[in-house]
């Protein structure tokens, strides 16, 4: 005879039919016997009944056969171009994608930010510095100086002042540079000298003088031209529009986010103005639907964007808007009378459209 | 491949009769009609078959005019992918493998196109319309609201799991095969299942049950 703590475990698994005969047989018998366990059944028995009165209110139609014998008989077909998104737009969806955990953590998003450039730096440090040909540094050893603290010093002539140039040719200017000692030269040791390949210390990247071609690069009407990478890096804003500068052209988020809230602007007053139709007293509300789903996507990408830039002001925009795209794009095509009215009652009392106007 | 006679199906289907024909032949002669070159057995299969799947794929993604999507994706792979399948006796599991297959790879893609939605901790799914209906039909619908809420809430395994055993009655081992979960796993996320489903309908219900 089974005990209660045998059977309980297994109720469900009994109730399923899913043990086998002898077990099944056992705990017919003590289910019969004890009160505890036949409640336990009956309340299962309950949820069963419970779960079969389910309505999805969802049927097949003919419409939906009729799609797929038309699938079906149209055969696979490769993308064409028109179907194809624009390398841009699908480049961007990748790297939301791949970052979209970031907009959950903006302190991540910036730290990202801030390594970026900082390796970006560190990088034009060690190409553009003097070549070894021409200047080396004296690394004095424990030995020759008894442990004094000895400041690297510089010999030899200063070294040629970087050419201004556009942005773009930054890189070719470093190749260049970089060439002029050439990998032998830079290698070999000069009798009497030590010549060590020093590892610039986080100091000395702060302290780094940019080049002026960067610098160039990040004059803007608002902020002013940094000197060093710690003037770079104490500005969020600037060093986001380095990692910035060589994937869009200036002023082209802004676009974009005008762009965003002014086809927001449209949705809500197109949700304020929709009526109910003829038939059953419904609205139909597809192409609202349709358009909000793609402006969530949208907006979650420019919070994205936001977040990396630190621009508050934007974020908070794109955070006042999303509630309302996400209960448009979760809407019925065929949206009751009272699901659409309550979002119209809060696009009024909110006045969110003039906001959106203001911005 | 000949064209599928879509017209005069579209008019059978819903009509009295409609399902004689996918009841009176079994799932291996279907099968092999259709690998024949037989459109009208694809037909039949997909009478026989597209109300279940609809609904579990409805259940997964919990949107109506999503879940039509995917079950027109389903059935299109499934015809496209018939050649495949090395049991017939087989093909409801099978079908139910594609659907589980095509949600979650919906299911996916809506988490990567708006992380946000799930990251402010609200899923996107529709609730049933809660407007006015007969007395005699309110608590159902009610009940029926709060069920799906209930559903969308469990995570994407659980729900999963739920779906097949408790609303579409598969057996564990069919479960297992369509999930490709182990036996222990599936009975672990299903006894977790119920007790989540429990514990959010209870209060609607009056008690814990």
């Amino acid at each position: 005879m089974l005990r209660c703590e045998d059977c309980i475990p297994l109720i469900e698994e009994y109730f399923d039919g899913e043990v086998d005969a002898t077990v099944s047989e056992q705990m017919s018998a003590h289910i019969s016997a004890c009160a505890d366990c036949a409640a336990a059944l009956d309340a299962l028995s309950f949820e069963s009944e419970m779960y079969a009165r389910y309505e999805r209110g969802i049927e097949p139609t003919p419409a939906l056969w009729a799609r797929v014998s038309a699938e079906i008989a149209r055969g696979p077909q490769p993308e064409t171009i028109a179907e194809r998104r624009p390398f841009l737009s699908r480049a961007r969806a990748s790297f939301a994608a791949a970052l979209g955990a970031l907009s959950m953590r903006p302190a991540l998003a910036s730290s990202l930010a801030l390594l970026v450039v900082g390796v970006t730096a560190g990088s034009l440090w060690l190409a553009n510095r003097p070549s070894p040909t021409n200047q080396t540094l004296v690394v004095a050893t424990t030995e020759v100086t008894n442990g004094a603290d000895v400041t690297p010093t510089p010999t030899g002539p200063p070294p040629p002042p970087v050419p201004v140039s556009s942005p773009d040719k930054v890189d070719v200017e470093i190749a260049a540079n970089s060439k002029v000692a050439g990998p032998d030269s830079y290698r070999q040791p000069k009798a009497g000298v030590v010549n060590e390949e020093k590892i610039p210390s986080v100091d000395d990247l702060l302290n780094y003088q940019l080049p002026a071609s960067i610098n160039r690069a990040l004059i803007d009407e608002s902020h002013a031209v940094p000197d060093t990478v710690a003037q770079l890096v104490d500005e969020p804003r600037a060093g986001a529009d380095i990692v910035n500068a060589s994937a869009q052209a200036p002023g082209a988020g802004d676009k974009e986010m005008a762009r965003h809230v002014e086809q927001t602007q449209m949705l809500l007053r197109s949700i304020k103005n929709a009526r109910a139709g003829e038939e059953g007293g419904t609205v139909n509300v597809a192409y609202e639907k349709s358009l909000s789903r793609q402006l969530l996507a949208d907006n979650a990408t420019l919070k994205l964007e936001a977040d990396v830039k630190g621009d508050k002001d934007t974020k908070q925009v794109l955070d006042t808007i999303e509630p309302f795209l996400l209960d448009i794009a979760n809407m019925r095509e065929q949206a009751s009378r009272e699901e659409v009215r309550s979002i119209r009652e809060r696009v009024k009392k909110t006045e969110i459209i003039a906001s959106l106007q203001v911005y | 491949m000949k064209r599928l006679a879509m017209g005069t199906m579209s008019l059978e289907l819903g009509q009295p009769g409609a399902y004689t024909g996918a009841l009176m032949n079994s799932t291996e002669e279907l099968v092999a009609r259709v690998r024949a070159g037989d459109e009208e057995a694809f037909r039949l299969i997909f009478d026989r078959y597209s109300r279940p799947i609809l609904s579990f794929i409805f259940d997964m993604v919990g949107q109506r005019d999503l879940a039509e999507d995917l079950a027109q994706e389903t059935f299109v792979r499934a015809f496209r992918l018939l050649d495949g399948l090395r049991d017939e006796t087989k093909l409801s599991t099978w079908l139910f493998s594609i659907a589980k297959n095509v949600a979650r790879e919906s299911l996916r893609s809506r988490r990567r196109d708006a992380g946000n939605v799930e990251i402010d901790g609200e899923e996107a799914f529709e609730l049933h319309d809660h407007g006015p209906t007969p007395a005699g039909q309110l608590l159902d619908k009610e009940l029926s609201g709060v069920i799906q809420t209930a559903l969308m809430r469990l995570d994407e395994e659980k729900r999963l799991v739920f779906t097949l055993k408790i609303l579409q009655q598969r057996s564990y081992e069919e479960i297992a095969e369509i999930t490709g979960f182990s036996v222990g796993k599936l009975k672990t996320d299903l006894h977790r299942a119920r007790a989540e489903m429990r514990r959010r309908i209870g209060p609607y219900v009056g008690g814990e049950q």
